[in-house]
């Protein structure tokens, strides 16, 4: 932060703006500045990052072995729920959403959001949504309730109805940052509409903009879903209500459905904002013009359709109907017709470039590969025949880590090492940066790779124990994941590294960049554009 | 690597930049050489896809 | 992509109001913290949560009022232009659009209880079910559920919805009133739509007063009283909160606020409240009437 700070002054005496302006802490809450609050969203989520993977790590540690030698089965169960959730909602999200507050207003030549103190508050609802999610671990050592919710981060009825206090904290958790998003959403939407430069036409809006666009009505379609799914659960525990109890006229099965309803475009909402930016650095390190714009926006728009129509592919076995089953594995499928369109695009526009490698082209070149296997191995679990034995198994697992880590968390490295430059005015540690891109690489495959065989072979997911053939995979799975969860401290020094200092970067940074965000000088005043540049 | 002083008075500098700027013959070189790759990489992606559509199990 | 800038200014370059800093946001959040907090300790009979709740509530009134009160401040020393109006209202109408959302999850499961899981219920092979000789019928509260006399739709109802579709015809006179500048009709539109709402309140809580002790129909009764009280609870609380907002602007039109030009704070409460208008159609068709 102290990186930021020093811009600030700077800037605050070029605009005036610095004698309303709090200082010390009181200025990082009250900060109504799309930089300032783009920062915390960025440092939050890499705190909460480290946070979810602490606990997946201990998980991996009661896994490295058969029989349980850590941890008790129902601790178990809470690490890997409030991993996800934590993973999803505190580290992911916050990240891209982050990237949306520093870059949306220089991309597309806007003074600010267009809502900046609801930008605030969408900042500052997400850590007292984190403290509801943790709090019960903490609470549990002082004999308040049993712990932290215990049901995945599904939280399926009967289960999560029948579960401990922690059910009740993660759902209000689940309310909270359901609040921020719909907020982040409708101030990146209203940004994008509203306050684009003069002759910005919406096909010449970069794509990064474009991915938040999609990313932010997909949002706002299904989060109240969610926001509904579990107001009802909380009635089904604590009001009486029967909305998932068969005996009662409900049915376990239709929480699957309003879950998923906002599950699967979620995965969508994590990787829209990454496939934005992807175009960008695949560009800047081709010097190359970006393939196919059209056709990304439109694969963009499809594919925000048709994920909100394909969601009980996430439980084909739970007992549809057969013509139910068809749909939705037909359904599923096609998205990787749009999908593959962003393949391709990304891949030619590399063709006949002239290609260098610095360490975010080699971060989006790690995500095309890797996440391509996400689609493919995404395709064998759309099959309805085939999911049949792949369902609930480790199968699961590595596919979604490969889309939601080398998918997600990789492509928001790749979008941070491309503009932490921009952002602090230093260059990123090249070596530093290399050898974190080549650790993250191969323990990440490492770690997963074994998981998808472990599934093939039958190992169910969310379970702390297992039968003994299944142990070599396992211990190779461990080894990689402290791997790839200690290569991540290089990460975070190669970021603190960065804001304090390092080599200079030029306004442009990149030789091979275009965009109005690098007409601004590195770093960009604390208020930029406040004239709006007009394009031609 | 040159190492290039930042313009404290914001002017854009379109010229100035950290990363290599490359010469035309080094530019021309990564263009022949990426498009060497691509075609590496689909014919190994289609060698792979014919051998697995003649294994017999 | 063509994002060739001239970053010369333009003649006519516009400037966009970003308030100072505010800790409204942060105090909000702190507010909602401690009422969730509350909640789940009462919930889980914990002697502290209902202090916490209510001093979390006390919190967020605080803040409100305080946000609200800056906000109209700012508005009516005339800091916001066109441009931001503009902005508000793209921020009403995908607000309101979350809400759709938010009551499409409540329909989606009448409806699936309705067409899906009731029916299902009764014809499952009787080898295989629990409850054998249950008949899917609709109102139902399942095989296990209470008895109760379901909620008819032409008493109360019927009367709420008349009294919802005159109150969106009096808003709407009111705004015509607005922008005739007629401020009697303004005020007196206004006035009427508030007492409408008012009175559909008083007579939703009736509703449930006869159905708690005399039909029988509560929260637990089977799932057609779970869908009933969520879908008409959370249609009640909107309402309420539209009242509240119909109240907040009615105010500011006494004090002389809004003009036929600038008046975006009564269109967002007005599309707010034919909203809530639109969705007690729905549930008086779906919960009520078929």
């Amino acid at each position: 932060m102290s990186n930021a700070s020093s811009l600030d002054q700077h800037a605050a005496d070029q605009h005036g703006y610095g004698a309303s302006h709090p200082s010390g802490i009181l200025r990082w809450l009250t900060t109504t500045n799309h930089k300032e609050i783009g920062s915390m969203y960025l440092i939050f989520a890499l705190i909460m990052f480290f946070v979810g993977g602490a606990m997946i790590l201990a998980v991996r540690a009661e896994l490295f072995q058969p029989g349980l030698q850590l941890m008790q089965p129902e601790f178990f169960n809470q690490l890997i729920g409030v991993h996800a959730l934590v993973m999803i909602f505190a580290a992911l999200m916050p990240a891209a959403t982050g990237f949306a507050n520093w870059q949306i207003p220089l991309m597309i030549g806007a003074p600010d959001m267009a809502l900046p103190r609801i930008n605030n508050w969408g900042f500052w609802l997400l850590p007292p949504a984190a403290t509801l999610l943790t709090l019960p671990f903490i609470l549990a050592l002082f004999g308040i309730g049993d712990g932290a919710v215990a049901t995945g981060w599904t939280l399926y009825a009967p289960l999560s109805v029948q579960g401990g206090m922690g059910v009740d904290f993660a759902i209000f958790a689940i309310h909270i940052l359901g609040i921020s998003s719909i907020l982040g959403s409708i101030n990146i939407i209203v940004t994008i509409f509203n306050l684009r430069a003069p002759g910005m036409t919406m096909m010449k809006l970069p794509l990064f903009c474009w991915g938040w666009l999609i990313t932010a009505f997909l949002l706002i379609a299904t989060i109240p879903v969610l926001a509904g799914a579990v107001t009802m659960l909380l009635t089904d525990r604590h009001f009486g209500t029967n909305f998932f109890n068969a005996a009662g006229g409900g049915d376990p099965i239709l929480f699957q459905h309003l879950f998923w309803f906002f599950g699967h475009p979620e995965v969508y909402i994590l990787l829209l904002p990454v496939w934005g930016l992807m175009p960008h650095v695949i560009s800047t390190f081709s010097r190359k013009a970006v393939y196919g714009y059209k056709a990304q926006v439109y694969a963009f728009i499809a594919i925000g359709v048709l994920g909100v129509i394909v969601w009980a592919h996430h439980f084909l076995t739970a007992g549809l109907p057969v013509p139910a089953l068809l749909y939705f594995m037909y359904s599923t499928m096609a998205i990787s017709l749009p999908l593959a369109v962003l393949f391709f695009c990304w891949i030619a526009t590399m063709w006949r470039g002239a290609m260098s490698f610095e360490t975010p082209m080699l971060f989006a070149l790690g995500f095309i590969v890797l996440f391509g296997m996400a689609g493919l191995t995404g395709l064998v679990l759309a099959d309805v025949a085939a999911d049949a034995q792949y369902h609930h198994s480790y199968f699961v697992v590595a596919h979604f880590h490969y889309a939601l880590f080398a998918g997600g968390i990789m492509g928001v490295m790749t979008g941070v090492y491309f503009w932490l430059p921009k952002w602090t005015g230093h260059m990123v540690d090249e070596k530093l940066g290399k050898l974190h891109f080549w650790l993250t690489v191969i323990s990440f495959n490492l770690t997963f790779m074994p998981q998808f065989f472990l599934g093939l072979a039958g190992m169910p997911r969310r379970i702390p124990d297992y039968a003994l053939q299944f142990a070599e995979f396992n211990a190779i799975s461990t080894v990689g994941a402290f791997i790839l969860g200690f290569s991540q401290l290089i990460f975070a020094y190669v970021v603190w590294k960065c804001i304090r200092g390092g080599e200079k970067a030029s306004d442009k940074v990149w030789e091979g960049t275009e965009g109005l965000e690098w007409d601004l000088p590195s770093p960009p005043p604390l208020h930029s554009w406040e004239i709006q540049p007009v394009i031609k | 690597m040159s190492q290039t002083l930042h313009r404290a008075d914001g002017e854009n500098s379109a010229a100035e930049s950290r990363a290599p700027n490359f010469s035309h013959e080094e530019l021309a070189r990564r263009r022949k050489a990426s498009q060497r790759l691509a075609w590496v990489l689909g014919t190994v992606a289609l060698a792979l896809y014919l051998i697995g559509f003649l294994l017999k199990r | 992509m063509t994002t060739h800038a001239n970053t010369h200014a333009a003649a006519d370059a516009r400037h966009y109001f970003v308030p100072q800093p505010s800790l409204y946001p942060f105090m909000l959040s702190g507010g909602m913290f401690l009422l969730a907090l509350g909640f789940i300790l009462q919930m889980n009979a914990f002697a502290p949560g209902p202090w916490i709740m209510l001093a979390g509530t006390g919190v967020i009134i605080f803040v409100m009022v305080n946000w609200f009160s800056k906000v109209i401040g700012e508005n009516q020393s005339g800091e916001y232009g066109q441009w931001e109006d503009k902005s508000f209202r793209y921020g009403m109408v995908w607000f309101i659009a979350s809400e759709v959302a938010f009551f499409a999850a409540f329909f989606g499961t009448l409806f699936y209880v309705r067409v899906l899981s009731v029916p299902a219920l009764a014809t499952m092979d009787p080898a295989f079910t629990l409850w054998q000789g249950f008949t899917s019928a609709w109102p139902s509260a399942g095989p296990k559920g209470a008895n109760f006399t379901p909620m008819g739709a032409w008493g109360v109802p019927a009367l709420n919805t008349a009294l919802l579709l005159t109150s969106g015809a009096t808003l709407t006179w009111a705004h015509w009133g607005m922008m005739k500048n007629k401020r009697s009709q303004l005020n007196l539109g206004l006035l009427l739509t508030i007492l409408l709402g008012v009175s559909f309140m008083g007579f939703q809580i009736y509703e449930y007063h006869h159905a708690y002790t005399e039909l029988g129909l509560t929260m637990g009764a089977g799932v057609y009283g779970a869908t009933f009280f969520m879908l008409t609870g959370f249609h009640g609380f909107h309402v309420t909160l539209g009242a509240i907002m119909l109240m907040v602007i009615y105010g500011r039109c006494l004090k002389g606020h809004f003009t036929a030009e600038r008046h975006f704070a009564f269109e967002g409460v007005a599309w707010y409240w034919h909203f809530v208008d639109v969705v007690w159609l729905g549930l008086f068709v779906f919960v009520y009437w078929v």
